[in-house]
């Protein structure tokens, strides 16, 4: 069972809402990790008991790490071992992965990193300890965000349940935003998937210029579309059941220079290495090569999130030089330049990065890049000019709401007229309910 | 959110989980197959409220925005939906080459062999251009089949007459087999190259039926913009004679028709089954008045003989038609080739690359 599921939607949803509304506060964390932890036995079965004893050994560390606080060799220790656990996990995973009978976990990273920021927290003595054990499984493994994030630190204090009664209008506010990422993910985010994998065939059997471009902006839709979907599930989730989780993207590919590119995609993984990295390293000094260092640093561990592979970490440098080049070269000319050119170098910046991001192997780039130039490539190929033909509707509502025009629409619709607003949720509600359900059946 | 929003879209979330709840239990709970959420995913799907018009709709939107394929099936310019046939393997070629020259051998006979090409080498001209060149060569499997014989069996090569007339209602729109007017033009070359008389049109009564059927095709792709078919069944008129058809089932269980036709189309659910009531393990079909019609012919073949079958009846005292792939050993041991005038081997090239059963030949007797 996935999240995108008529299963989930229909009946794990309704009835987790049932029954969580229906329990008194006191139980309610309780009752939370419970329906967390179906969710992960019916959809990651085979992950179940992996997950299950990852997050109750960190809990052990964590209650042993509270109660040895004022010993600090033991404190370290215990913090070197919570890395140590989870980074095996996080290694063990992408290795797993690189095999024929691997798949790749996002929730096995979601509650790695987690865990990871949390021990850094409780060791520096940022955060209190979370002391029950339900309040931590919640705090690890909410279902809500184990399939692609977001990222949520332990200072975050809304991530425990907090909801006490039920509230009407949040749980009407958490599905509206679930069935927003929902219709982002289905009905965007997997055909365009479906046209990059036909684009990339094609583009194998006889690459093209139109070929290269198409394919580059497709993937760059689709990478969108299915992040920022499944952000906007779990904040919608988290919304139903008391929480308020952060947004893990803003309209990237509109960004103004590069450096604000990483932090508009993919937003709390990139603060989450910010923070516990990039100022852990930071010295005075705010040297050059201290930057460089850093920069390059962070942008890897932004391209290892995806995965350990060489297309993650050459796109990771491949952002790192732009943004060290922004910063020593650039910015003056991108602050003074009229916005929109800003914005039209950093989209064409960030689509490039993108061909490398879906590369499967690293020396497929080359063709690609080459082919975009027309060196070594025809024009277009019928077979490109067909995949084109039967998506077009597809290809056009993805523009339309890969930029930030009708989003800001809607908000600006919220605040002015929230009369309106509200009967627009319900109508956009419907119809996308309507056509989320017409396409998983 | 004010609470009056925040109640509509709860309240239309658990009106579809409540009508999905009622359904299921009326409809007497889940199929099982595959995994538990597989088949609890399938049950949701399948008691939604509306569940037919959110599916016409999504073929609609699909349509809209320039889908024109499926999977392996093409939707044509007439509404036509084009299957794609499998690539045949080089075993397939050599297991057809090996078992049928190897029961010409034993034998001592010559047979007839004969694939039929299926819509997506004729109708070519209604899909894209792309498609056309990405389709698969009918043309030049059928020849690289035909020469492997060596001049051991006596080919038949359909190919053309069809394309000649592929503007003609010669294949269903929804399934993958040639219509019964497809199937005369067949039987004509079959005619020719049998060395019989061909019985033209003006011997047989036209009588349509099933009219706006939708076939298999239909249910995997877009109903909505699928042309529907009608059936048109070709009764012999020459001669004050009948015929009498004899199913014998996998099973061995036999049943008796005294007519080529089933009229009553609302009794099967494969509508080209009103021909003959649909081909089984053995199909007998015996002509009670043979004045001028003596000879008997074996056929090994598919469901694509049922468009031509009737006419060939026409020209035969006793047709025996046997699927190889149904048959069992007994049955095929029962079978003397030697009681035969003529053997032909029959298939369209979609059932000849998905696989026939031709090592079942040697236990013909």
């Amino acid at each position: 069972m996935d999240v995108n599921s008529l299963t989930f939607l229909y009946f794990f949803l309704p009835a987790a809402l049932i029954i969580y509304n229906l329990t008194p506060k006191k139980g309610k964390s309780a009752v939370l990790a419970l329906i967390s932890a179906a969710f992960l036995g019916f959809s990651m079965p085979q992950l179940f008991i992996v997950f299950a004893l990852d997050i109750v050994i960190l809990y052990l560390l964590s209650e042993a790490m509270a109660k040895n606080f004022e010993n600090a060799k033991a404190r370290k220790a215990l913090l070197t071992f919570a890395i140590v656990i989870n980074a095996a996990v996080i290694l063990g995973f992408s290795l797993w992965e690189q095999t024929s009978a691997g798949f790749f976990s996002f929730g096995a990273m979601v509650i790695s990193f987690t865990a990871v920021g949390y021990f850094v927290d409780l060791y520096k003595g940022e955060v209190s300890p979370i002391r029950s054990f339900s309040d931590f499984a919640v705090f690890l493994g909410f279902f809500g965000k184990l399939s692609r994030g977001p990222l949520i630190r332990a200072n975050h204090i809304a991530m425990t349940p907090q909801g006490d009664k039920f509230s009407l209008s949040e749980t009407g506010s958490g599905l509206y935003l679930f069935i927003r990422g929902l219709a982002k993910y289905v009905i965007l985010g997997v055909p365009l998937a479906e046209i990059h994998e036909r684009l990339a065939a094609a583009n194998a059997a006889e690459i093209s210029v139109t070929g290269a471009w198409l394919d580059m902006i497709v993937f760059s839709m689709m990478i969108f579309f299915d992040l920022s979907g499944f952000c906007d599930m779990a904040r919608g989730l988290g919304r139903c059941f008391g929480m308020d989780l952060p947004k893990n993207f803003y309209f990237p590919f509109q960004s103004p220079t590069v450096s604000d590119f990483l932090d508009r995609f993919n937003m709390t993984v990139t603060g989450f290495f910010r923070h516990y990295v990039y100022d852990v390293l930071r010295n005075d000094k705010n040297s050059r090569p201290q930057f460089i260092v850093n920069t390059i640093l962070i942008c890897l561990l932004c391209g290892i999130w995806f995965g350990i592979r060489m297309n993650f970490i050459f796109w990771g440098l491949y952002i790192a030089a732009f943004i060290i080049i922004e910063e020593f070269f650039l910015r003056k000319v991108l602050l003074n330049i009229p916005r929109i050119f800003a914005r039209a170098y950093t989209f064409i910046v960030t689509m490039f990065s993108m061909t490398i991001f879906s590369a499967n192997d690293i020396f497929s780039i080359i063709p690609s890049f080459k082919a975009m130039f027309g060196i070594d490539a025809s024009l277009s190929t019928s077979e490109v000019s067909y995949i084109v033909s039967q998506n077009m509707l597809v290809l056009a509502i993805g523009a339309f709401f890969f930029v930030s025009a009708f989003s800001m629409l809607i908000v600006s619709l919220n605040k002015k007229h929230p009369a309106v607003y509200n009967v627009f949720a319900v109508l956009e509600s419907a119809v996308l309910l309507v056509l989320i359900t017409a396409e998983l059946l | 959110m004010k609470k009056i929003s925040s109640a509509l879209i709860i309240m239309m979330i658990l009106f579809v989980s409540i009508s999905v709840l009622i359904g299921m239990v009326s409809s007497g709970g889940m199929k099982t197959e595959g995994t538990f959420f597989d088949s609890f995913e399938n049950s949701v799907s399948e008691n939604l409220p509306f569940r037919d018009s959110l599916s016409d709709l999504m073929g609609r939107i699909r349509y809209f925005s320039g889908v024109r394929h499926f999977g392996n099936i093409y939707i044509g310019s007439d509404g036509s939906l084009i299957k794609e046939i499998e690539s045949p393997t080089s075993r397939t070629f050599s297991a057809a080459k090996s078992y049928v020259s190897g029961y010409a051998e034993k034998h001592q006979i010559k047979p007839y062999f004969m694939l039929v090409p299926t819509a997506a080498a004729i109708l070519q001209h209604e899909t894209d251009d792309f498609v056309r060149e990405e389709i698969y060569n009918q043309r030049g499997m059928i020849n690289q089949m035909y020469s492997l014989f060596e001049g051991k069996v006596r080919t038949t090569d359909v190919y053309q007459m069809l394309l000649d007339h592929k503007d003609e209602y010669i294949f269903y729109h929804t399934e993958d087999i040639p219509t019964s007017l497809g199937g005369y033009y067949i039987y004509s070359e079959l005619c020719d190259r049998l060395d019989l008389r061909m019985n033209t049109m003006d011997s047989f009564s036209a009588a349509y039926a099933a009219h706006d059927f939708y076939g298999s095709l239909s249910d995997e792709f877009f109903r909505p913009y699928a042309s529907a078919d009608f059936i048109t069944l070709y009764e012999y008129t020459g001669k004050n004679c009948s015929f009498s058809v004899k199913h014998i089932r996998p099973d061995g269980k036999t049943s008796f028709s005294e007519s080529l036709f089933i009229y009553d189309e609302n009794a099967l659910s494969d509508k080209t089954d009103m021909v003959l009531g649909g081909l089984s393990a053995i199909t007998e079909i015996a002509r009670s008045e043979s004045d001028d019609v003596r000879g008997s012919i074996l056929i090994f073949g598919d469901e694509s003989a049922k468009s031509w079958l009737p006419f060939l009846a026409s020209n035969y005292s006793k047709i025996t038609f046997v699927d190889l792939d149904l048959v069992t050993v007994t049955m095929l041991s029962e079978i003397v080739t030697a009681e035969y005038d003529h053997v032909l081997f029959a298939y369209s090239t979609a059932a000849f690359s998905e696989g026939i059963n031709f090592s079942n030949l040697e236990f013909v007797g």
